[in-house]
């Protein structure tokens, strides 16, 4: 195999330009425009967060390389006038061997010896193997007909940039190739956040990890020895650090090209293991207290992810929320930033044991004040438990309401039936949609900090709450029919969901702060 | 349309203040489908506003002339959330009888042919009880309800604004004042 297409000029990186084109650009170019780049133009969500985690490592590795070592005042400098693209670009001309995605000896993020190993020599797979949108082996997937008998040939560019995500991404499972069954990649199942400025340039100062400290190495995989067989075998290990995170090659892949540079085949086994260490979590995964214990954030089917917001903001006591390490290094810089809002990528893949679930990409603007100060984030962090419990308010009136239209309500197989009615209905998605409409002003009001305004957040949000109620309850209605029967089981249910929102119902002054909110 | 529903509420008051045979006339009335029994005409049939024979408000007024006679008590101004369900509630929390209940449910289940039916069985119970209801809103409500061409969502509506009424009035001891969203 001769080498060909080096990630440093191909173009294989999707951008968005600051005046809205999207184009392709390699790694020299991306960098060298860093700041006319408004952000990445990736579409699906494992693969955007991966290659902004490649642009991190790469910025990290070239700036340990110029300047050893910084500070954040350094790092306002870089966002307010520009990263030092020179050094940049001169580290990746250093390793420009190394960025080969077609190589005989060191192809980018592969493991060559692949090539040579006797439990894959004679193997290969589809190159869907490691997509993560393709159906492949006997995992379906809707839409998409990809056949593991004759994969469709890809652009080299393609495969890259699913290759990426992959890695990130893959959940544990059996493999069966060196090893039975591999460890997880590092974002596994995982709804990763990432702060964005306003250029690539300032989201990556803004998400950049810390230096590494003197005496320990934090090598990204291209820095690193070669990948053997043996070292396939080992044992799992931890990550030396974000560099290595970012771009740990969590499973064995070699690319196999045809000659059109195309890629309809691959060689695939078992990676280098990452394992977990509580103690370093990952810098973009964040973790909210759920009975005692650490819940990695994820996206859950049919939840609207603001329900888990104030997980990304500080928490005082820790009680509450462990926020991803890079939101934090995000407040040390906005701390000294004018700005009033920030924007966040929330992304990744959601997956269960071995099948993978759903994927989302959602942003956010949050108010700055409340990413700094846990006293604002703690205002958030109710409205969000009120919003929570009223829901749950509802959907126990309902099941019980639903219960009561059918025959034999007492029985416990009715409730359940009644409950599963409920969860599967419509009403959960209409009331936190509903809710969800207020939710930017409620925080641009709680992010100025002023008294009144914290009254008028209080007016919104109790107004939001009433209506949202007020429309999950008429889809229930919907469900329960109109038979005499359900009349009765409405007219009691709505009863109890009246009493229930009586704390909510806005005295007078509420009430017509909240329509001059409308109004205004 | 409000005010003729007023107009026709005080006019049956009237009646029943000074027209003792016209208020058996209507009484009798109930015994016929509505509008079918030709002395009762003279009472009604100017609020009618020469509608067609089986026009849903006519229909409508002819019922309420029916039921007002049986139980000539009109609920008084203070009292205009009083509707025939909140009054039925109030009626079963005093007699604690689930027989009430059962009638009420029947009466959501009726449909246009046999609601006069069930709206004299319920209004008789009222009558023993002394109970009076808003008369003016039950004829809103029936002209929606004997209406074949309305929205089936209106009338659902309605069905489900008195199955409201009539378990808040079941549950509370003085008659909640706050008003029922109304889907009409």
């Amino acid at each position: 195999m001769n080498k060909s297409f080096n990630l440093l000029d191909e173009p294989w990186l999707p951008v968005r330009l600051q005046n809205g084109q999207v184009c392709d650009l390699g790694l020299l170019e991306v960098f060298q425009r860093a700041g006319e780049i408004s952000a990445l133009a990736e579409t699906a969500p494992p693969s955007l967060i991966a290659q902004y985690r490649l642009l991190l490592a790469i910025t990290h590795r070239a700036l340990s390389r110029s300047e050893g070592s910084w500070t954040d005042a350094d790092r306002l400098r870089w966002y307010q006038s520009g990263l030092p693209s020179e050094a940049i670009l001169d580290y990746l001309e250093h390793w420009r061997d190394r960025f080969w995605l077609f190589h005989p000896g060191q192809p980018f993020m592969q493991v060559a010896a692949l090539a040579e190993a006797e439990e894959t020599r004679e193997k290969q797979k589809p190159w869907a193997q490691i997509s993560l949108a393709s159906a492949n082996g006997n995992t379906p997937v809707v839409f998409d007909h990809s056949c593991d008998l004759t994969p469709q040939p890809t652009s080299a560019a393609n495969v890259l940039r699913a290759l990426l995500g992959f890695l990130q991404f893959t959940p544990g499972g059996l493999v069966k190739t060196l090893r039975s069954s591999d460890k997880a990649g590092a974002l596994a199942n995982t709804a990763a956040v990432l702060p964005l400025g306003s250029s690539l340039a300032e989201t990556l100062c803004m998400a950049l990890h810390a230096p590494t400290p003197s005496g320990h190495e934090d090598l990204p995989c291209w820095e690193q020895e070669l990948p053997s067989v043996a070292q396939l075998q080992a044992a799992p290990r931890p990550a030396s650090g974000p560099n290595d995170r970012y771009t740990r090659q969590t499973r064995a892949v070699l690319l196999l090209p045809d000659e059109q540079g195309q890629v309809q085949w691959l060689r695939f086994a078992a990676g280098i293991a990452l394992a977990d260490d509580v103690q370093a979590p990952d810098p973009m995964a964040s973790y909210r207290v759920s009975k005692q214990n650490l819940v990695r954030l994820s996206f859950t089917e049919g939840r609207a992810f603001w329900r888990d917001l104030p997980t990304l903001l500080p928490d005082a006591e820790g009680k509450a929320s462990q926020p991803a390490p890079v939101l934090h290094w995000a407040a040390s810089l906005l701390a000294n930033l004018a700005t009033n809002e920030q924007s966040l990528l929330v992304a990744g893949l959601a997956s269960d044991q071995a099948k993978l679930l759903r994927w989302r990409s959602e942003r956010f603007n949050l108010p700055t004040a409340l990413l700094l100060s846990p006293e604002g984030a703690e205002e958030l962090r109710v409205y969000v438990r009120q919003a929570e419990e009223v829901f749950n308010d509802i959907r126990s009136i309902a099941a019980r309401a639903l219960a009561e239209s059918m025959p034999e309500s007492e029985h416990k197989d009715t409730k359940t039936r009644a409950r599963n009615l409920f969860d599967t209905g419509s009403a959960t998605p209409l009331y936190f949609s509903a809710a969800e409409r207020s939710l930017g002003r409620v925080m641009d009001l709680l992010g100025t900090g002023n008294s009144s305004d914290l009254d008028k957040a209080d007016a919104i949000w109790q107004q939001a709450l009433l209506a949202a109620a007020d429309t999950a309850w008429q889809s229930v209605c919907d469900a329960l029919g109109d038979s005499p029967k359900a009349l009765r089981a409405e007219a009691r249910g709505y009863m109890n969901l009246m009493k229930k929102l009586k704390p909510l119902r806005p005295v007078q002054t509420n009430h017509a702060v909240a329509e001059e909110e409308t109004q205004a | 349309m409000s005010d003729t529903k007023q107009d026709f509420i005080a006019h049956l008051e009237r009646l029943r203040e000074r027209d003792r045979g016209a208020v058996a006339v209507l009484r009798r009335s109930l015994g016929f489908p509505p509008g079918a029994y030709p002395p009762a005409y003279p009472h009604v049939e100017r609020f009618a506003a020469e509608r067609h024979a089986n026009d849903s408000w006519r229909l409508a007024l002819y019922v309420v002339a029916g039921l007002y006679a049986c139980h000539p008590k009109q609920a008084s101004k203070k009292q205009a959330s009083k509707t025939l369900a909140s009054s039925l509630g109030e009626l079963m929390r005093k007699r604690e009888s689930g027989s009430i209940e059962q009638r009420f449910i029947a009466l959501l289940g009726a449909d246009a042919e046999n609601l006069p039916v069930y709206l004299r069985q319920v209004i008789t119970l009222l009558a023993a009880d002394d109970i009076s209801l808003d008369y003016a809103a039950l004829l809103k409500d029936l002209a929606t309800w004997l209406n074949p061409k309305a929205d089936a969502d209106w009338r659902d509506g309605i069905r489900q604004r008195w199955a409201r009424d009539f378990y808040r009035a079941l549950e509370a001891p003085t008659p909640e004042t706050e008003p029922t969203p109304d889907n009409n």
